[in-house]
C-alpha cells in the first residue's frame, strides 16, 4: 500500500526559533517527491515530522486507513558503521527480536537474502557493516527500509558520502523499486541533477515552501535563485552537467 | 573404590576458593555481555562514574545504619537515573555531568568515612573487592543476576544494535529508544554495583570493557563479538583467580590483568578502521 501525505500550516519551533513555518503541502500517492533547499532549510526536520519524532503545530495527515509503516534511510555520516555486526545480522535485527547468538530462523534469513538481492548486494550478506563501501552501505540501508514493507519511503540525503558511481546506482535502484511498488517516496537532497532525472515532483523548501511542481520543469533558474540565492548558478551548471552525462536517458515521466 | 575421582587442583580445594571461582564465573560473563553495548555506546566513563558512587554509598549506609551493599545500590542507582535524566535536560555534555557527579560522590564519601576512622576497613574492601568472603547467599544473588542479564540481552540485543547504528532509524522501526537506552544504563549500574563488591571499585569498569573490546577485535559479527567477549571473561576469571592464589595478589586486579594481556594478544586481529567510500 502507498499513502498520500497532506500537511497544512505545519509549523515546528525549537524554543524561539522557527524551523518550519506554516508548511502546506501534499505529497502525492505513489510519486517520487524530492525536497530541495539550502542547509538549515528544515528538510530533515520535515522528515522527522513525518516519522513522528518532532512535535508540531498544524495538520499532518497520512492517509491509508491505518497507521502507515515508514521506511527510513538516514544520512550516512550520521550512522555509526563501527558497530560489530554483519549485514545479515543488522537486517535481521529489524525483523526479529531473537538475538543472533541464539541462531537465525530460516524465514528471517530468506527475507534478508531476498531484500539484499533486490538492492544488488546479496554477496555482501556476511560482510561487516564497516567493510562495505559507501554505496553498498546505502543500498543495505535501503534494504533495511524496504524490509519494513513501507507505505511511505523517506530518504534523507542518501548520496552524501557516496562516490558518483555509487550515487548513480543508488538513484537508479530507488527509481526501479519505486516503479515496481508505486511507493510514495520523499527524497531530501542537495543534488539538483538527481532531482531532475529521478523525481516526479520537486518542493523547494527554506522554512516555507517556496515552490512546488513537476520535475524537472519546476527547476527554473528563477526558482533556484529564489531558493539558493547567488549559488543557484552553480547548481544550474551542476544540473546541466548531470544531464549531459546521462544524455539519452529518459526522465521519470518519460521525457527530458 | 569410585570409578572416577574428581581431583581438584590444590588452589581450588578450600571451599572459599570454590565459591570465589563460581562467583567470578557468574559475574564476569554478565559484565562482558553488557560490555558489548557499553563499548558500542561509548559508556565506559558512565560505568566508571557509577562504580565510584560506591564511596558515597558506603557513607550513606553508615549514616542510615544500613548494610553497605544496600547503600551502594541505592546511591549508585540514584546516580545512574540522575545522569540519564540530567543528560536529557542539561546543556552540559554527558562527560561533564558524569565528571561533576563523580567528584561529588567520591569527595562526599571520603569526607564522611575519613571522619569515622573505624569505617576505613570497609572502604578498603570496597576498593579492592572481597572475593574470598563470598557466601552461599551471595552466590544465589549472582546466579540470579547472571540469569537476569541473559534474559535482558535476549530482549535488548537486537534493539540496542539498531540504536547503536542510528537512533532515529531505530525509532522508525518502532523501537522506544529512550526506554531501551535507560534500561541499559540502569542494568549496567545494577551489575556494576553488585560486581564491585567482588571485583572492587578500582577494577570493575575494566572487566566491563576489556573482554568486550577484545571480543570486538577477534569477531567479525555481532554473535561472534558476544561469544568471544564471554569466553575471554571466563578465561580471565578462572586464570586470574588461579594466578592470584599463586602470587598471593588481589584477585580483582589479577583477573583484570589477565584480561588486558588477552586484549593485547587480540590486537593484531582487530579489524581495520579504514572505511571505503
Amino acid at each position: 500500500m502507498s499513502v498520500p501525505v497532506h500537511m497544512e500550516n505545519l509549523t515546528v519551533r525549537a524554543g524561539e526559533q522557527v524551523i518550519l513555518d506554516h508548511v502546506t503541502l501534499t505529497l502525492e500517492e505513489g510519486k517520487l517527491n524530492a525536497i530541495i533547499g539550502p542547509n538549515g532549510a528544515g528538510k530533515t526536520t520535515l522528515l522527522h515530522v513525518l516519522l513522528g519524532f518532532v512535535p508540531h503545530e498544524g495538520l499532518l495527515r497520512l492517509d491509508g486507513g491505518r497507521r502507515p509503516r515508514i521506511g527510513f534511510v538516514p544520512q550516512q555520516p550520521a550512522v555509526d558503521r563501527s558497530t560489530p555486526a554483519t549485514v545479515c545480522e543488522f537486517l535481521a535485527a529489524g525483523l526479529t527480536r531473537r538475538p543472533p547468538w541464539l541462531g537465525r530462523g530460516k524465514t528471517v534469513r530468506a527475507r534478508v537474502e531476498s531484500a539484499l538481492e533486490d538492492v544488488g548486494i546479496a554477496d555482501r550478506m556476511r560482510r561487516r557493516l564497516g567493510d562495505l563501501s559507501g554505496g553498498e552501505f546505502q543500498r543495505m540501508m535501503l534494504a533495511q527500509a524496504l524490509l519494513r514493507e513501507p507505505d511511505l519511503l523517506l530518504l534523507d540525503e542518501p548520496n552524501t558520502g557516496v562516490d558518483i558511481t555509487g550515487a548513480q546506482l543508488f538513484c537508479g535502484l530507488v527509481e526501479k523499486i519505486h516503479k515496481a511498488r508505486s511507493l510514495t517516496t520523499v527524497l531530501v537532497t542537495h543534488d539538483i541533477g538527481v532531482v531532475a532525472d529521478h523525481a516526479h515532483r520537486v518542493i523547494g523548501l527554506n522554512k516555507k515552501v517556496l515552490f512546488e511542481g513537476p520535475s524537472p520543469d519546476t527547476l527554473t533558474p528563477e526558482n533556484l535563485m529564489l531558493l539558493f540565492g547567488p549559488h543557484s548558478n552553480k547548481l544550474a551548471v551542476a544540473r546541466d552537467t548531470h544531464h549531459s552525462l546521462h544524455r539519452g536517458r529518459p526522465g521519470p515521466e518519460g521525457g527530458k | 573404590m569410585p570409578l572416577l575421582t574428581l581431583s581438584l587442583p590444590s588452589w581450588l580445594e578450600p571451599p572459599f576458593m570454590q565459591r570465589a571461582l563460581l562467583a567470578l564465573l557468574l559475574i564476569a560473563p554478565a559484565l562482558a555481555a553488557l560490555g558489548v553495548h557499553v563499548v558500542a555506546f561509548r559508556m565506559a566513563f558512565y560505568a566508571h562514574g557509577v562504580s565510584h558512587s560506591a564511596f558515597s554509598g558506603i557513607a550513606v549506609a553508615m549514616l542510615l545504619s544500613l548494610a553497605p551493599r544496600w547503600g551502594m545500590l541505592a546511591v549508585g542507582l540514584a546516580m545512574a537515573l540522575g545522569l540519564v535524566l540530567l543528560s536529557r535536560k542539561s546543556d552540559l555534555s554527558r562527560d561533564v555531568l558524569i565528571g561533576v557527579l563523580l567528584a561529588i560522590m567520591v569527595s562526599f564519601g571520603i569526607v564522611v568515612v575519613s571522619a569515622q576512622k573505624q569505617l576505613l576497613q570497609g572502604f578498603q574492601s570496597a576498593l579492592y573487592g572481597d572475593i574470598l568472603g563470598i557466601g552461599t547467599g551471595d552466590l544465589v544473588l549472582l546466579a540470579g543476576l547472571f540469569a537476569a542479564t541473559i534474559v535482558f540481552e535476549s530482549f535488548a540485543f537486537n534493539r540496542l544494535t539498531l540504536i547503536a547504528v542510528h537512533e532515529p532509524m531505530a525509532r522508525s522501526h518502532g523501537i522506544h529508544t529512550r526506554l531501551w537506552e535507560t534500561l541499559l544504563a540502569l542494568w549496567v549500574a545494577v551489575v556494576v554495583l553488585i560486581g564491585l563488591q567482588i571485583i572492587g571499585i578500582l577494577m570493575i569498569t575494566s572487566l566491563l570493557i576489556v573482554p568486550a573490546a577484545a571480543g570486538r577485535n577477534l569477531a567479525r559479527s555481532a554473535a561472534g563479538t558476544f561469544a568471544w567477549s564471554l569466553l575471554i571473561s571466563l578465561i580471565s576469571a578462572g586464570g586470574g583467580l588461579a594466578l592470584s592464589y599463586a602470587l598471593d595478589s588481589s584477585t580483582g586486579a589479577t583477573v583484570v590483568l589477565v584480561a588486558t594481556v588477552l586484549f593485547l594478544l587480540t590486537l593484531p586481529f582487530a579489524p581495520r578502521r579504514v572505511q571505503r567510500t
